[in-house]
């Protein structure tokens, strides 16, 4: 298996979803909690799977580079939803700090559609979460608001856990028992 | 998130909804029947 830009033609078919992990920022929408990308502003609906759209920015003088709009995931794009292993996405659980959440959380995704498989992770087409995992200091330090935040986050009809332990340790404590 | 360079592209289709919400309004798989005719007997 090379690295490149595999062709559609070349897949193969998978029955199922492909499950892996992410990072979620908690943000207020219309007066409840919702899940937001942790590098995107896109919120995650909680009635109907999220479908990935290329966000990648229009060059400046566009009339100088003919890109034409494609759809996403594209193997020659950065687009797609992305996902990756419990050990990749623990690089990204500590919050940035001005970013604009209540909480970071992480968890399980189900991946359909067209997925790319990547080095050390994937990006799909449609995704929805599997399951949500919610750090001792999701929403701060003392872990104020987050059985609130995890009350709200049951909109999604997925299992929603209040973990024991702090964002740092989660990859590990899940790895273990998940 | 820097996942790396593609490898592989997978068309997934989900055997059942993966929507909770969705899911729930299936109907229900029929229960599994045996199959008519005589019991096996154990060998001795």
């Amino acid at each position: 298996m090379t690295a490149g830009a595999p062709s559609a033609s070349q897949a193969p078919d998978l029955a199922g979803t492909i499950e892996a992990w992410r990072i979620w920022r908690v943000v207020a929408k219309d007066g409840e909690y919702r899940l937001c990308s942790a590098l995107k502003p896109t919120v995650w609906p909680h009635d109907v799977e999220l479908r990935a759209e290329c966000l990648h920015p229009e060059p400046a003088f566009r009339w100088l580079r003919r890109r034409e709009r494609h759809g996403a995931p594209n193997p020659k794009c950065e687009c797609g939803i992305y996902a990756a292993g419990l050990e990749q996405i623990g690089l990204y659980l500590t919050p940035a700090p001005a970013e604009p959440a209540l909480a970071r959380v992480l968890g399980r995704v189900s991946l359909w559609g067209t997925v790319i498989e990547c080095e050390r992770g994937f990006r799909a087409s449609h995704a929805y979460p599997a399951s949500i995992y919610v750090p001792l200091d999701a929403c701060g330090r003392n872990g104020d608001g987050c059985e609130e935040v995890a009350e709200s986050l049951e909109a999604y009809g997925v299992p929603v856990e209040l973990l024991r332990t702090r964002a740092a340790s989660a990859p590990d404590l899940l790895a273990r028992h998940v | 998130m820097e996942i790396g360079k593609p490898k592989r592209i997978y068309r997934v289709e989900p055997l059942r909804d993966p929507l909770p919400s969705k899911r729930e309004r299936e109907p229900a798989a029929p229960p599994a029947v045996a199959p008519a005719g005589p019991k096996p007997v154990p060998a001795r």
